[in-house]
């Protein structure tokens, strides 16, 4: 090999790695051609010994460049990479490529490389339509994925937008089914304590399913997400609806948020195992999309409450005021009415007649029904007004706290056939507290277990019976008195225990509770000091107040 | 007032009864006189102050809310020039009064409103005539 190369002086062109050497007279045939290393293909060397590289570069595949070789012989210019290729008999075909610059006996020097494979044309353009194909597949792919992308985020733009839960699932179910290939999918929320309801299907069919509580419920409910992959098969889901068993054989759950309120987002497929486990993470993806989806709407109508409780502490400021002055009007003129008779009476020295009695009692009537009324507009004013609950504590008196909360609600419960019963010890200490801030927590506490049991009747389509029980317990020693709420409608669901003293947590409809109540009791309890708790039993729920005691302070001096 | 009575009655103590409600002012004056007050009537805090400075009554009976002069400022300016010192409010937000009026170095009487006269009465008179 040395041997050429001393023989071959190598040009000064060296693009090319050489897998040989060649020289080339004035008439381009190729003089003398040496193989460099053992990649050389000796049938390139066969081939071009003795050949005239004009005529061979015609039988290129690229005969322009064949002619330009030709050219080069009357300009005696460098020649670069040119590329020939050809076929052997035997169908095999050589591929190589030369550089070269002139010699100085009007002949060109020259290394070459040989290559091996398809015609140099076929090959590329093999190669030139497979490229071509693939840009034309990827601006396809690339336009197919900018026009899911503007329906995506179209589809997320209507998702944020404040809509009505169907609307919402509708356009929620419309993204999912771009994402995962499924046949149905069902959103499912909590209607009663025990009982699930599809609220929204792809399928109109599916809507207003009823669904048992059971295990995947749970699981789902408590944030799990789980693939099923044969409904048929497998005998440790019996909580999904039958109706839905028939129709589908596997499912994929995944828990959802509505607002604060645990659902599910179920999709539906016939085929037994199209879902795996892998389509999980894009399961829980999606109900994390709706979750905030939701959100949207939740926090609407957060200010929207706000903005309504704050008119209506307003208004019932204003109303309060309208209505105690002509109250007051009332109450002073009937007792002037009253003492105007009674004076004429001492005037005349005489107890007056049977007829005058009975207007006297009459009018201490009206003033009575008066002054009345306006407490009702008083207690009234004071819920509306939670800013008062800062103000002083004092020794208050638990029976004349819940006699109130009987005169308030007396009317209401009564309406719904429920009974509420007080039970305090023949003694109780009077306790630490505001008089209006500890009436509301009562009030809330009453109302709310007035609308349990009514709801728990309701879905049982029963007409509403039940009891509330207010019950002190005072043992004498503590520095605090515990005053139970209890009622029998139902429950709290466990999974919300957590929440319900949240701000803006509600079970009841949408439109029936502010979701403030038992937040608003929480605060003011803690503001005096005290504590509220809840937890259920057999009949319903209890709420459990403890509240400081009374404790006359010691006098200054006393030993 | 008369001097020239032959018993030493006591003295008849004076009320300023100022509200911007004729009915209610009227009512309340009237259900005073009754029970022995010599009842002042004003319609709102700035004819309170004037008659309260010439007349000098032994308690006000002033509501909180009214046009041009509310009862929370007439009682400071009433307070201040020593007119009198013993003002009652009348008010349906008693609590918030109480403290608007603390803010201005004010301890005054807040009653609630609706007004019981019974209550009112027994305010006042132990305001009018100590010692009774």
């Amino acid at each position: 090999m040395a041997n050429a190369a001393d023989v071959v002086p190598l040009p000064d062109l060296l693009s090319l790695a050489a897998d040989f050497t060649w020289r080339a007279g004035p008439d381009l045939r190729v003089d003398e051609i040496s193989p460099l290393d053992v990649g050389c293909d000796p049938a390139v060397i066969q081939l071009l010994r003795g050949a005239r590289l004009d005529r061979l570069a015609q039988r290129t595949l690229y005969p322009a460049q064949g002619v330009a070789i030709s050219a080069l012989l009357n300009r005696k210019a460098p020649m670069r990479d040119v590329a020939l290729s050809f076929s052997q008999r035997d169908g095999a075909v050589v591929n190589f490529t030369l550089t070269g610059s002139p010699g100085g006996d009007g002949g060109y020097v020259g290394v070459g490389k040989v290559w091996s494979g398809r015609p140099f044309d076929e090959q590329h353009r093999g190669e030139l339509v497979e490229l071509l194909e693939r840009a034309e597949a990827n601006r396809n792919r690339e336009m197919r994925l900018r026009e899911e992308a503007d329906v995506l985020l179209a589809s997320l733009r209507a998702l944020i937008q404040p809509s009505p839960l169907a609307d919402k699932c509708a356009d929620l179910f419309n993204l999912f089914s771009r994402l995962l290939r499924f046949d149905e999918a069902l959103v499912v929320r909590r209607r009663t304590r025990d009982e699930l309801l599809t609220v929204v299907a792809t399928d109109p069919a599916l809507t207003g399913l009823r669904w048992p509580l059971g295990e995947v419920i749970d699981a789902a409910l408590m944030g799990e997400a789980l693939v099923v992959a044969d409904l048929a098969a497998t005998r440790e889901w019996p909580d999904f609806p039958d109706i839905i068993r028939e129709r589908f054989r596997t499912a994929l759950v995944a828990p959802l948020t509505i607002g604060s309120e645990a659902a599910m987002l179920v999709a539906l497929h016939r085929t037994p195992g199209y879902f795996e486990p892998s389509q999980l993470a894009l399961m829980q993806r999606l109900s994390l999309i709706a979750t905030q989806a939701f959100q949207v709407d939740e926090q609407k109508n957060v200010l929207i409450n706000t903005a309504k409780l704050a008119t209506l502490g307003e208004l019932m400021t204003v109303i309060a005021h309208e209505i105690s002055q002509p109250l007051s009007v009332i109450a002073m003129a009937v007792k002037n009415a009253k003492l105007a008779i009674e004076t004429e009476n001492e005037r005349n020295n005489s107890v007056g007649t049977a007829e005058q009695a009975i207007v006297i009692s009459k009018l201490d009537r009206i003033h009575d029904q008066a002054l009345r009324a306006g407490e009702i507009i008083g207690a009234i004013r004071t819920l509306a007004h939670p800013d008062r609950r800062t103000l002083g504590l004092r020794p208050v008196s638990v029976i004349e706290i819940m006699d109130n909360i009987r005169h308030l609600t007396e009317g209401s419960l009564r309406n719904r056939g429920i009974a509420l019963y007080c039970h305090a010890p023949s003694y109780c200490r009077p306790l630490r507290a505001n008089p209006v801030s500890l009436q509301q927590v009562f009030l809330n506490l009453v109302v709310n277990a007035r609308d349990a049991i009514a709801d728990a009747a309701k879905s049982r389509n029963e007409p509403t019976r039940g009891e509330i029980h207010i019950s002190v317990y005072d043992d004498g020693t503590s520095d605090r008195i515990q005053v139970e709420v209890s009622d029998t409608g139902g429950g709290i669901p466990p999974d919300v225990m957590n929440r319900i003293f949240d701000a803006f947590f509600t079970l009841k409809e949408v439109g029936s509770g502010t979701g403030l109540g038992l937040s608003i009791c929480r605060t003011l309890m803690i503001d005096m000091g005290g504590s509220i708790s809840a937890r259920n039993e057999s009949a319903g729920a209890v709420f459990r107040l403890e509240i400081p005691a009374y404790v006359e302070e010691a006098p200054v001096g006393a030993p | 007032m008369s001097a020239s009575q032959p018993l030493p009655e006591p003295r008849r103590p004076t009320l300023l009864v100022v509200d911007d409600d004729y009915d209610l002012r009227s009512e309340l004056a009237e259900l005073f006189e009754r029970v022995g007050y010599r009842v002042l009537q004003a319609a709102n805090g700035i004819e309170a102050v004037e008659m309260a400075r010439e007349q000098r009554p032994d308690v006000v009976l002033m509501d909180v809310g009214m046009p041009q002069l509310g009862g929370v400022r007439a009682a400071e300016i009433m307070t201040l020039l020593r007119h009198t010192e013993q003002v009652v409010l009348m008010s349906g937000n008693p609590e918030l009064v109480a403290e608007a009026a603390s803010h201005r170095g004010l301890a005054p009487i807040v009653l609630n409103k609706p007004l019981s006269f019974d209550i009112c009465r027994r305010v006042i008179d132990s305001l009018a005539k100590p010692g009774h």
